[in-house]
């Protein structure tokens, strides 16, 4: 068996493997990390975008290069129609596959690019959610592209000449990783044509594939109709595990970390500094209210070096507390004193210590010169790519990370230069109710993982880990919601950039249960995509999908999710596009937007983003973890408006992931190379403080790289075939079998043999010696004479004297010294012996 | 082992109580635990005590499988899970598991509050008995031990009706429960794979029916209705409250406003009403045209269509009227139609098959007097339709069936017994099979072919296909497979005479020819083995041979120089059975030398 690994992005995997003769493509990843080098194309004409200079590197003048490149903010984007990356085609000819099997909408973008123009003539098999909410997914990015395609600056053509000059590029664009493979989305009639090709199965559906393998997809816990994928054969079982969750299985995860006491007076003080994934979850049950302030170690209010004197005021104000973390950020922005910061020269406007600097520690030596700039101001400056995406893999370390820790931490009152004196816009937002954040923990809705399928295999294939293993998806759920009240009630609008699908259903249902308890029930949630309709409409058609809480809720019956009773009640609205009558009608601020697309280069998000940037009082804030967020923001700098970070990313995070191998007790393990353990640190015993988080298992893992083809050992032996029923009397055990063996569609049957069957074509099976009177009567049937035994220490001696032929028949072989001309006699006695009275065996 | 058993507790040559007990390859199932709605006595429920006499029934039934949610496949659930005792797995679909409870609370409720019943399930065993519910989704395989493995097919006769597809070790049966194979306004088609199971269990309540188009019986009744409430009249429709009512509404609705009417249609309220949301919530089961267009229009969301109350009863002037029970046998349709029979202007439709017993089967068969329990007699002078609008398959669509799944023997229950022998016929004339109708507790016995798996070792095979495929090609040439059965952990394999003696431990037997040829050469032996070996390369070309101490080994055939310096030498050559070929070509090529 071999495996073959065509995508780069762990996330958006796409492996083929080959096997008793079949090509089975697993997934069909597609990989938009590339649209991020690109300008962001605005529904509406954008006048900002469009007057962002031409770039053209220095020393080169290169009259095709014109129009392709623009800058903002000292990075450099290229002004065309965005472009993705496909899975790799030059290893595995498509038309070669005989099945493509897809795990969940977030892994089948690339089908159209394998199914269609490369001669393909298998069979696509997905669940039904799978294929109605990527067919969400798909229409709705071809919808954005196709809308923007005409009103983008001037260069909407393709850009191609840049792609020659990539080594003459800044940094962030030269990196990028094989910009020539990438390619243009495909046309809505392409795309139909490739959903056509789905065949909706169900779980645990047993598909058939040419006999030779059974396929069956198996809930996997992370979103609606996914599926983990088991292959089997009468003697073997792959397992492939894509996209898998345990969250809809433990409602209520929690990390022993917040079991310790805490000193009473910090009750209120709710830093919740990332926490590392690694910790082990027990239940819990302490009451609800506390569950928050037990997260971070004792932080008393006062020792903290950043926070000397007026900290009583964070203290009761929850969440723009200072935390832990800036003991560490402290260091780094120690010189910024009112005015003497060069970066910010006298009454800076905008407000500047909000930057996210999520890894500027990681990022320095990259930028030697005006790296003091990064230090405080870190989103004005490009940033090369390659460093941005770090922290997606990297474990980090409590305190270190600087992700979703947005709040004006190093921010005294009255000493920053944008905010003068008492800024009324943090201060008088009073205690918050912290107990009610918890009402959003997060348990998602999809049918819980089973487990149960994919034990025992011979090979596990695992892929679509989380992306952002270092943040715990419920209390980014908690941030989120406290994050979008703090905005709400400043007045401010929300923006949530995420897919049309997914998450969203959580996060509409938590959200408004905390705007409710927060008192902002009449705050309208808007949902804007061109199949906001159809995607919110079919998740509560799809009961059997959910999880058995929602599930319950059928049976009443109302729908599982109560998005539709929100837009019953008309606090939800959705709308095909922003100009729509019917929405733009009703809109009206403050409020929270959902809309695409999450990497904020096309769709309704941009011209939001570009309508609020220079407003401070508005946040956006970002949930899917698929586009690191700095680089999502980079072309709409500089920007006033807040940005969070809050990724929820529901896969199994490697601590999960571990476990679930261990209990899964698979033979081999294949995982992509970013997954594997680093080279040479095998057997160190789990990751140490410094290691990179990784798949450890007690059995051979196996690294696999894109374009890489990866042999594994799953060594067939055995066939299953069936016995007629009218060889059913032929069968004993331990004898020898003859049988017509019938082949069709690799399915083996046993008949019995065809009526004259020739002596020769039965082969001999000397099992045991001959019984040695059978033997003498055998020899005299065929006119040998008769034999002299004569007894010996080992057997017997026969001897036929008128032949000349000794026999030495013993117990492990028998010898027989013959006369050319008499053996065809004696062979057949000695046969016939045999035959007639077979040995045991 | 190979047989199937089948035994019909109810639905055997009689529709209404379905429940089939199946047994093969050591298991018992219960196929459907229904009520019949015609009798209100213990022949309600169908026979538990034919299972067991007495004890507990769990450890005579593996499972139960319920085909949809009408309660004459469904009825006796609560009876059999609560009261008999029986607590084994129960398989429904989602749909089903949904309403059924609606439907058992509907009917207990009429049984008990208008007829007095006692000895009747409560509220609380009804939700008891659905909690032990397992669902399951279409074409989900289901493992409900080792080796009992059930499957479920899309059936639309109802929402959630499926047909189920049962397997034990290499036997298979399919039971349909009620199907349709014509799509109707909010139902798709039956349909199955080709799985070709040893016995497929059919109803077959439209035996001899074939059914004329589908168009013409809805202009039909729409005709009837309009014609009927332009006079004034009232039209009463008796529906269950699920299924046809939907389907009727739907026809209703797009009448109503294609024509723009003004009649006021009325749904009873409650468990109709509610029955529209069930639709709402699982339309994936609906048919295709409903499930593209939902987002934009829910066809269950209707505009004409009102909820009833019960003082618009004597409301003067047209009403349309959906209420239930579907046959008339109790409750609010039948207390409409006691206030509306005796008026001539008025209709009543029925929609669907009634069972005998009930005032529904009455006025069907032409009955101008209805008498009731307390002696209160009603004159029919009002219309009396029958509309078959019931989604059962007709003949055409049961031989349908047959031709997807090719079954080997086909049972019939469901039906009336007259019907049944007609279409039993017709099914062993067209397909060549044998056809059953075993009567209620008649126990009818199928005798299967079993196939037995068994393992074949991939060097068996290799080797078979390298001489097969090295034959000239001829598709008719049989491939013949020898090798060694073994059994190991109750599984048959079979092996490479090499594997065997492996996997036991023990060495081969093996037998050896030895023959000698003389040869007159002078010299040591030494020389006379160098020659030989000259000459057998010679001939042998591309064949391994090598010498030491003066024995020539070619493959795995020995040869040996014996003898004086100066006298003859013996050669000695000698090999196994198997290198027969090799070794009496050798013994051939020595022989003409030495002559």
């Amino acid at each position: 068996m071999k495996v073959y690994c065509l995508s780069s992005d762990a996330a958006k995997p796409c492996f083929v493997i080959s096997f008793r003769g079949l090509m089975i493509m697993l997934d069909c990843g597609l990989s938009a990390q590339s649209v991020l080098s690109f300008l962001p194309l605005p529904p509406v004409p954008s006048a900002r975008l469009a007057a962002l200079p031409s770039y053209s590197p220095p020393h080169i003048n290169d009259p095709l290069l014109e129009g392709e490149l623009k800058e903002c903010c000292g990075r450099v984007f290229v002004d065309s129609l965005p472009e993705f990356c496909p899975p790799l085609e030059q290893v595995v000819d498509f038309a070669q596959l005989d099945a493509i099997l897809i795990s969940n909408y977030t892994c089948m973008m690339a089908l159209p690019f394998v199914t269609e123009g490369t001669g393909f003539k298998g069979q696509v098999y997905a669940t039904e959610p799978t294929l109605q909410i990527g067919r969400f997914y798909l229409e709705e990015l071809s919808e954005w592209l196709r809308e923007a395609g005409g009103g983008a600056g001037g260069g909407a053509g393709g850009a191609r000449r840049w792609k020659e000059l990539l080594h003459l590029l800044p940094a962030p664009l030269s990196q990028a990783a094989r910009p020539r493979a990438w390619r243009r989305l495909y046309s809505a009639q392409v795309l139909a044509k490739a959903l056509a090709r789905v065949r909706v199965v169900g779980y645990d559906e047993r598909v058939e594939l040419f006999g030779a393998l059974e396929a069956s997809p198996v809930s996997s816990g992370f979103c609606l109709g996914s599926a983990n994928w088991v292959l089997r054969s009468p003697h073997e079982k792959i397992a492939y595990v894509s996209g898998s969750s345990t969250l809809t299985t433990h409602p209520r995860p929690i990390n022993q970390v917040r079991a310790p006491a805490h000193p009473a007076s910090s009750t209120r003080y709710v830093p919740h500094a990332p926490r590392p994934i690694k910790q082990v979850r027990a239940p819990r049950t302490p009451p609800i209210n506390q569950v928050r302030a037990l997260r971070t170690p004792p932080h008393q209010p006062g020792t903290c070096p950043a926070h000397p004197a007026p900290s009583t005021r964070y203290v009761t104000h929850a969440h723009h507390a200072p935390r832990p973390i800036n003991q560490v950020r402290a260091p780094r922005t120690p010189p910024h004193q009112p005015g003497t910061c060069p970066a910010h020269p006298a009454p800076s406007t905008r407000y500047v210590p909000r930057a996210p600097r999520p890894i500027n520690q990681v990022r320095a030596p990259a930028h030697p010169a005006p790296s003091t700039r990064y230090v405080t101001h870190a989103h004005h400056a490009p940033r090369p790519i390659n460093q941005v995406r770090a922290p997606r893999t990297p474990p980090h370390q409590p305190g270190t990370c600087l992700h979703a820790h947005h709040a004006p931490s190093p921010h005294q009152p009255g000493t920053c230069p944008a905010h003068p004196a008492p800024s009324t816009r943090y201060v008088p937002r009073a205690p918050r109710p912290i107990n009610q954040v918890r009402a959003s923990t997060l348990t998602t809705h999809p049918r819980p993982i089973n487990q149960a399928a994919l034990r025992g295999a011979d090979l596990l294939l695992l892929a679509g880990l989380t992306q952002t293993p270092a943040h715990n998806p419920d209390n980014m759920l908690g941030d989120l919601c406290v994050h979008a009240g703090v905005t709400l009630r400043g007045g401010g609008a929300v923006l949530l950039p995420v897919y049309p699908s997914g998450v969203l259903y959580d996060l509409l249902e938590c959200l408004s249960m905390h705007l409710d308890t927060a008192g902002l029930s009449q705050i309208p949630l808007y949902v804007i995509s061109p199949v906001a309709d159809a995607s919110l409409a079919y998740s509560n058609i799809l009961a059997e999908w959910v999880s058995t809480a929602k599930q319950a809720r059928v049976y009443v019956p109302e729908e599982p999710f109560p998005h539709a009773a929100l837009a019953r009640a008309g606090r939800l609205r959705h709308a095909a596009r922003l100009h729509d009558h019917s929405f733009s009608e009703h809109f009206r601020t403050p409020c929270v937007v959902f809309c695409g697309h999450p990497s904020l280069r096309f769709g309704a998000a941009v011209h939001l983003l570009e309508l609020w940037a220079a407003n401070p009082a508005h946040a956006v804030i970002f949930t899917e973890p698929d586009f690191p967020y700095l680089e999502a923001l980079a072309p709409f700098q500089p920007l006033a408006m807040k940005a969070f970070h809050c990724p929820i990313d529901t896969s199994l995070n490697y601590s999960q992931c571990n476990k679930l191998v261990r209990e899964l007790r698979p033979r081999a393990l294949a995982v992509p190379e970013q997954y594997a353990p680093p080279r040479g640190a095998a057997g160190a015993g789990g990751a140490g403080a410094g290691a990179r988080a990784c798949v450890t298992a007690d059995v051979p893992v196996l690294a696999l790289r894109r374009g890489g083809v990866a042999a594994v050992a799953a060594r067939r032996t055995l066939a299953r075939a069936a016995a007629a029923p009218a060889l059913l009397p032929a069968l004993r055990p331990r004898a020898p079998l003859t049988a017509e063996l019938h082949v069709r569609d690799n399915v083996l049957t046993l008949l019995p043999p065809p009526a004259p069957l020739q002596p020769s074509a039965e082969p001999d099976y000397d099992l045991g010696p001959p019984n040695v009177d059978a033997l003498v009567r055998c020899l005299a049937a065929e006119g040998l004479g008769a034999a002299r035994v004569e007894a010996s220490p080992a057997g017997a001696v026969l001897h036929l004297p008128r032949h000349d032929a000794l026999l030495h028949v013993e117990r492990a072989h028998t010898h027989v010294f013959c006369e050319p001309r008499g053996r065809p006699a004696l062979r057949r006695a000695l046969r016939a012996a045999a035959r007639r009275d077979p040995a045991p065996l | 082992m190979p047989d199937i058993k089948i035994t019909p507790l109810g639905a055997g040559q009689d529709v209404g109580r379905s429940c089939i007990l199946l047994s093969m390859g050591g298991k018992n199932i219960m196929l459907d635990c229904g009520m019949h709605m015609g009798y209100n006595d213990e022949r309600r429920f169908p026979d538990f005590s034919y299972i067991v006499p007495e004890g507990p029934i769990t450890s005579q039934i593996d499972c139960v499988i319920i085909s949809h949610f009408h309660l004459d496949h469904c009825g006796a659930l609560p009876y059999m899970s609560e009261m008999i005792g029986y607590t084994g797995p129960i398989y429904m679909t989602h749909p089903t598991k949904a309403i059924a409870p609606i439907l058992l609370e509907d009917m207990r409720k009429v049984a008990v509050e208008r007829k007095g019943e006692s000895n009747f399930f409560t509220s609380q065993m009804i939700k008891d008995c659905i909690k032990k519910v397992t669902a399951v989704t279409l074409h989900q395989s289901v493992m409900v031990d080792n080796d009992l493995e059930i499957k479920a097919y899309y059936a639309g006769h109802v929402l959630g009706a499926a047909m189920f597809w049962i397997r034990v070790g290499s036997q298979s049966v399919v039971y349909t429960g009620d199907y349709n194979m014509t799509p109707d306004r909010h139902l798709g088609a039956a349909w199955i794979d080709k799985c070709r199971p040893d016995l497929l269990i059919s109803e077959s309540t439209y035996a001899t029916t074939i059914r004329d188009s589908k168009r013409c019986r809805e202009r039909d009744f729409l005709k009837k209705v309009h014609e009927c409430v332009e006079k004034g009249g009232k039209v009463l429709i008796p529906v269950f409250a699920l299924g046809r009512a939907q389907e009727l509404c739907i026809l209703l609705e797009t009448y109503w406003e294609r024509m723009n009417l003004k009649y006021p249609v009325y749904f009873a309220l409650g468990l109709t009403e509610k029955a529209n949301n069930y639709y709402k919530m699982f339309i994936t089961w609906t048919n295709q045209k409903i499930r593209k267009t939902f987002v934009q229009r829910n066809m269950f969301d209707f505009k004409h269509i009102k909820p009833f109350d019960k003082t618009y009863i004597d409301n003067p002037g047209a009403m349309v009227v959906f209420a239930t029970p579907g046959m008339l046998h109790a409750g609010l349709s039948l207390n409409i139609f006691k206030k509306w029979a005796p008026y001539e202007q008025n209709m009543v439709i029925m929609p669907g098959f009634c069972v005998q017993g009930t005032v529904g089967h009455k006025i069907l068969n032409g009955a101008k007097k209805v008498e009731f329990e307390n002696r209160q007699v009603v004159e029919v002078k009002m219309a009396v339709e029958y509309m078959s609008f019931s989604a059962h398959a007709d003949a055409k669509g049961i031989m349908q069936l047959i031709q997807y799944c090719e079954p080997k023997n086909v049972l019939l229950v469901h039906g009336e017994a007259q019907k049944m022998e007609f279409l039993k016929e017709k099914i062993e004339q067209e397909f060549k099979i044998n056809c059953y109708m075993p009567a209620n507790g008649e126990t009818c016995t199928i005798n299967t072919p079993t196939k037995v798996p068994i393992d074949i070792s991939l060097r068996l095979l290799k080797a078979e296909s390298v001489r097969y495929n090295a034959q000239p090609p001829d598709p008719k040439r049989r491939r013949v497979i020898h090798g060694i059965l073994c059994v190991k952990d109750n599984r048959m394999s079979l092996l490479d005479i090499d594997e065997v003696c492996e996997e036991i431990g023990i060495s081969r037997h093996v037998i050896r020819f030895t023959s000698t040829v003389r040869f007159d050469d002078s010299g040591p032996a030494v020389k006379t083995a160098e020659k030989l070996k000259t000459l057998l390369e010679e001939k042998l070309q591309g064949w391994s041979i090598t010498i030491s101490d003066g024995n020539i080994s070619v493959e795995s055939v020995l040869i040996k120089v014996e003898g004086e310096d100066d006298s003859t030498k013996n050669i000695y050559v000698s090999w196994t059975n198997q290198d027969e070929d090799l070794g009496s070509y050798i013994l051939g090529l020595l022989q003409a030398m030495v002559e």
